[in-house]
């Protein structure tokens, strides 16, 4: 007997990537050196958010020639970007056989309303949250892996800080709360009953959390997992640096290393140029990515 | 004594989990020093690819096969099936340990992962099988212990198990009760 697309098995890829990186790529060049420098997962999309944001126009999901590439050129887990309410994008993805759909507020929002219904879609979804309501509202709606928003292609780790720092307030805040409080948390911060429950019993969010959104250097990304995150999506900071191949591998290292400041010292050397951060304080209201997804 | 759990990358928390509720103490393993005062291992599922790089910075691999070789009892889950096997197909073998030919992926990509009931030394339980390795063959000295209708899905030899499934994803009193047994001697209770 055998039963495809559990929510166990969703959530179990997500396990399987813990204390991995997830990066960027947005061809098949790119996904290579990307597993070569021992990513365990590649996300492919049109363009890397830094770029997204120099050029602004409608960012949609990669073209299906860029996707199949990616896919037939490496062996490990392939993701892909779709818009936020974009459903039709999430069954196209599911169709070419992506590994999982990252329903993303790096692209355009289809929907200002909604986010996709992903308990019909076979393919597990990560879905970005700025805190602990959003997050449940994610996985409410079928989300088997959670990631920090951050502020993507800015290199300036700022925002996923302070997701993350929000995201543990709330997990903990639901896990000291009196269980007759529960359903008076769930309305504060707009969240699904059962959800708030199911941390409360089981002490933990019930997927996988990454840290997304600004991660640049090996520091960074040891900063996001010191902080409680069980890995890290690179986007910008790996191919808009220096030296591409040099900085993922270091990235890699460090995270798996997170906490041994000596390590992060060795990888941290002869890196050359991190990619060009950008001040969060300059950015319009409007340019920031992280206020899209409801 | 502890059990090693390798920690490179992947789930090797869920094995924890496993080893706290046997009362098995645990030392993560990261680099060589961290496998001084362990006497059983586990290699946890994850990306191989992954974890084959980032050991490669003190070649941690090698002292590993040196204390598998000497006997310590090892389990190995999905990743951890393919980095023990002497043969890996479209991929790289690494600690080469146990005589098997795997395939990485073979069930397919993650919309064709399952949960399958799999007899497990003579329990049936349902098991996750996640962007599974496949065993494609097994030497004379190789027993099966784990079967998915006809298919073996679970190997033992010597001090060694792999399985391309996750029972730690499952932990239910069987298997943690095999596992037990199985660290402190590499012994396999019953076979099929």
């Amino acid at each position: 007997m055998k039963i495809e697309s559990t929510f166990k098995i969703k959530k179990g890829l997500a396990e399987m990537l813990k204390g991995g990186v997830i990066m960027d790529v947005v061809n098949a060049e790119q996904a290579v050196i990307a597993e070569k420098s021992g990513a365990v997962a590649v996300m492919a999309l049109e363009r890397i958010p830094a770029d997204i944001r120099a050029e602004g126009g409608v960012a949609r999901m990669s073209s299906v020639e860029t996707i199949q590439e990616v896919i037939d050129s490496v062996t490990i887990p392939v993701m892909a970007k779709a818009r936020i309410g974009h459903f039709v994008e999430a069954q196209m993805l599911e169709s070419l056989g992506i590994d999982f759909i990252d329903e993303s507020e790096v692209l355009t929002p289809a929907d200002d309303k909604n986010h996709i219904y992903k308990h019909d879609i076979k393919t597990p979804f990560v879905n970005g949250a700025t805190d602990i309501g959003e997050a449940c509202r994610r996985i409410g709606e079928g989300a088997a892996m959670i990631r920090t928003k951050g502020e993507a292609g800015t290199g300036n780790v700022i925002e996923a800080v302070r997701h993350m720092r929000s995201m543990t307030d709330g997990i903990n805040k639901i896990i000291t709360a009196d269980v007759n409080s529960l359903m008076s948390i769930a309305k504060e911060i707009r969240a699904p009953f059962e959800v708030v429950k199911e941390i409360h019993e089981t002490k933990k969010l019930p997927v996988v959390n990454f840290a997304a959104g600004g991660i640049a250097t090996p520091a960074d990304a040891a900063l996001m997992m010191q902080l409680g995150c069980d890995g890290v999506f690179v986007g910008s900071g790996i191919f808009k640096s220096g030296d591409p191949k040099e900085r993922a591998e270091a990235i890699v290292i460090a995270t798996t290393n997170f906490d041994n400041p000596e390590k992060l010292v060795e990888v941290s050397k002869e890196l050359g140029e991190p990619m060009v951060g950008l001040n969060i304080d300059d950015l319009d209201e409007t340019e920031k990515l992280a206020k899209r997804g409801w | 004594m502890k059990t090693g759990v390798l920690a490179l990358q992947g789930s090797f928390f869920d094995h924890v989990k496993s080893l706290e509720l046997i009362n098995k103490e645990y030392q993560l393993i990261k680099s060589v020093s961290d496998l001084d005062n362990i006497d059983s291992l586990i290699l946890p599922g994850g990306e191989s690819t992954t974890m084959m790089k980032i050991q490669k910075t003190e070649d941690l691999f090698e002292t590993i096969k040196i204390k598998i070789n000497e006997g310590m009892p090892t389990l190995g889950t999905c990743a951890g099936l393919i980095l023990l096997a002497n043969d890996v197909i479209d991929g790289q073998s690494s600690i080469s340990c146990l005589n098997t030919v795997v395939e990485r992926n073979a069930y397919g990509r993650q919309n064709e992962s399952f949960e399958g009931l799999v007899n497990f030394n003579d329990n049936k339980e349902m098991y996750c099988f996640i962007r599974a390795p496949k065993i494609i063959s097994y030497g004379k000295t190789v027993t099966p212990i784990a079967l998915i209708d006809e298919e073996v899905v679970g190997i033992h030899e010597n001090n060694i198990v792999g399985l391309s499934f996750h029972p730690e994803l499952s932990n239910d009193n069987v298997y943690l009760g095999w596992l037990k047994n199985f660290l402190k001697d590499g012994l396999n209770v019953r076979s099929l």
